[in-house]
């Protein structure tokens, strides 16, 4: 039973290290950059495996950055430099690192436990296996700190850069005009979304990942009109999700992490048509009463 | 007819821009003095735009440099103000009004920095002058075109800098707005605030502006309105165009 409620905290906490910085991205309109990144990180993994065989080392995580660094610069230089729309450029380039990826993986399949399978869908369960043991102690899996981690991080960036990340998400031009350094803090919003994906990776894996960092803050959006709201939105929806999810992946015998993303789907549904702001049933649920 | 200034609080040197290897400004060269609301008019594609991004260190600049308040930009940044296309802005953001015009006080705080009483009566005050105070807990989804505008200007009041660019301002709003708003740049002018204005339409241009700038990828003039109005050099920025030379014989008829 104590592994029910981990897998549960595990899955909310994904969420909520993925719609913070979702939030971000949706509202400059990046979801394709995510998409991307989510893929990209591949080659990185399967490198720094090759050179640490561990898949909880934080190599994992700087080799993970690096492709995805690498994979946004290539993207948006690609577009400035050849005048090629950005979403050619992204389509192109993130596919083709997620090949290196799998290539790399297939042809060192006789020494690599990682398989493409693990890497797409992952598996919320999985996790529970490995734990951390501290003086004999069993404290709980290994990917609850990790998760815990990159909470802390994600959300301390955030609340750090709170002023900043908001007038460069509402008009950028003028961010940059009074002095924000819009470069470094698109490239540490994409450097964090790239350790987010990885940390995430073994419990959602990097298709199912995307809809963690965009629709969660889609939903969030429906129902906010401040970015504060949304965020915190986006966390007390995840964590709804994580736990409707956790109950229909019980029922029907499925993979935990697909039925979170199923529930989130069905969130999405239910706001498109309550939303206060453009919801389908607007006119009837907030008829003007004053 | 480019007409050099002492005392410039802008001066743009030798200034050229490339976009994709096609150039698009060519060896810009000019002054202005302070306290003027001056225009940079010229046809479609003439960089004008472009040349207040320069100034602005938007784009990259290919040669020449730019200099503000005998400065470079980086030095002064606080006492220059931008405001962009609304085109540009994600206007489905979820904030209001207010939110938007107190962004004009946050390079005066430091990173983790809450608005004192005094920011937010300068924010309340910005809002009243362009008109937008009744507006301001409104969503900016809501907003018209006029009311975005108002509300880029209210912002850009609110960061009390003393030399202003805006990108053409006036696209997709109402005439009444369009004059609201240059009287209320008449009102800055007077307080010795020096505004710069991207601006398409040759017709209002002569009665909004005391200097013009005319661009045409290089700079055909620089110089007071009433000199600067001249058949010759109209037509030197607006090229062979019939359509828009007989318009321009109107326009200096009117004007002498």
């Amino acid at each position: 039973m104590i592994s029910d409620w981990w897998i549960i905290v595990n899955s909310a906490l994904t969420a909520a290290c993925c719609g913070i910085l979702g939030s971000f991205i949706i509202l400059r309109r990046m979801s394709m950059l995510v998409d991307a990144i989510s893929h990209a990180v591949l080659p990185g993994i399967v490198i720094a495996y090759l050179f640490t065989e561990s898949l909880q080392s934080i190599w994992l995580l700087i080799g993970a950055g690096l492709s995805g660094f690498a994979t946004v610069w290539l993207i948006e230089s690609i577009a400035k430099r050849y005048n090629l729309h950005e979403d050619a450029s992204i389509g192109s380039i993130y596919t083709s690192m997620f090949a290196l990826g799998i290539i790399l993986i297939s042809s060192l399949a006789f020494r690599v436990d990682l398989d493409q399978e693990c890497v797409l869908y992952g598996e919320v369960s999985h996790t529970l296996f490995d734990v951390l043991v501290i003086n004999g102690k069993v404290a709980g899996p290994k990917a609850f700190y990790l998760l815990l981690g990159i909470f802390i991080i994600n959300l301390a960036f955030v609340l750090l850069n709170y002023k900043q990340l908001k007038v460069m998400s509402f008009d950028g031009v003028f961010a940059s005009t009074i002095g924000i350094s819009t470069s470094i803090l698109h490239y540490t919003l994409m450097g964090l979304v790239s350790f987010t994906t990885v940390a995430s990776f073994e419990m959602v894996g990097s298709i199912l990942v995307i809809a963690y960092f965009t629709a969660l803050p889609a939903i969030a959006y429906l129902f906010s009109y401040s970015l504060s709201a949304m965020l915190r939105l986006c966390i007390l929806t995840g964590i709804l999700c994580a736990v409707s999810g956790y109950f229909i992946a019980l029922w029907w015998g499925v993979s935990v992490s697909g039925a979170t993303v199923l529930s989130m789907g069905i969130c999405l549904l239910v706001a498109i048509f309550v939303s206060p702001k453009k919801g389908l049933l607007k006119p009837w649920l907030y008829a003007k009463s004053k | 007819m480019i007409q050099q200034v002492e005392k410039a609080i802008l001066e743009v040197h030798d200034l050229s821009v490339r976009y994709n290897n096609k150039t698009a400004l060519w060896n810009i060269d000019f002054t202005l003095p302070s306290g003027v609301l001056a225009g940079v008019i010229g046809p479609n594609g003439a960089g004008k735009s472009t040349l207040i991004k320069a100034i602005m260190g938007l784009v990259p600049v290919h040669s020449g440099y730019v200099k503000l308040f005998g400065e470079s930009l980086s030095k002064v940044k606080q006492r220059v103000a931008y405001v962009p296309q609304k085109e540009e802005v994600n206007w489905d953001f979820p904030i209001t009004v207010q939110e938007v015009v107190e962004m004009g006080r946050f390079p005066y705080l430091g990173l983790l920095k809450k608005l004192t009483p005094q920011d937010k009566a300068i924010v309340s005050s910005a809002m009243e002058r362009v008109g937008i105070a009744p507006l301001a807990k409104r969503q900016v989804s809501e907003l018209s075109g006029g009311q975005q505008q108002r509300v880029f200007l209210a912002r850009a009041i609110a960061q009390d800098a003393d030399i202003y660019f805006m990108d053409e301002p006036f696209t997709g709003i109402d005439i009444a707005t369009e004059h609201a708003i240059v009287a209320l740049l008449k009102e800055m002018k007077e307080q010795g605030k020096t505004i710069i204005v991207v601006h398409h339409d040759l017709y209002s241009a002569y009665e909004y502006f005391d200097w013009v700038v005319l661009l045409n990828g290089y700079l055909v003039a620089s110089a007071p309105t009433e000199q600067a109005f001249t058949p010759d050099l109209l037509q030197k920025t607006y090229g062979g165009k019939l359509t828009t030379l007989t318009k321009i014989a109107h326009i200096i008829k009117q004007s002498l």
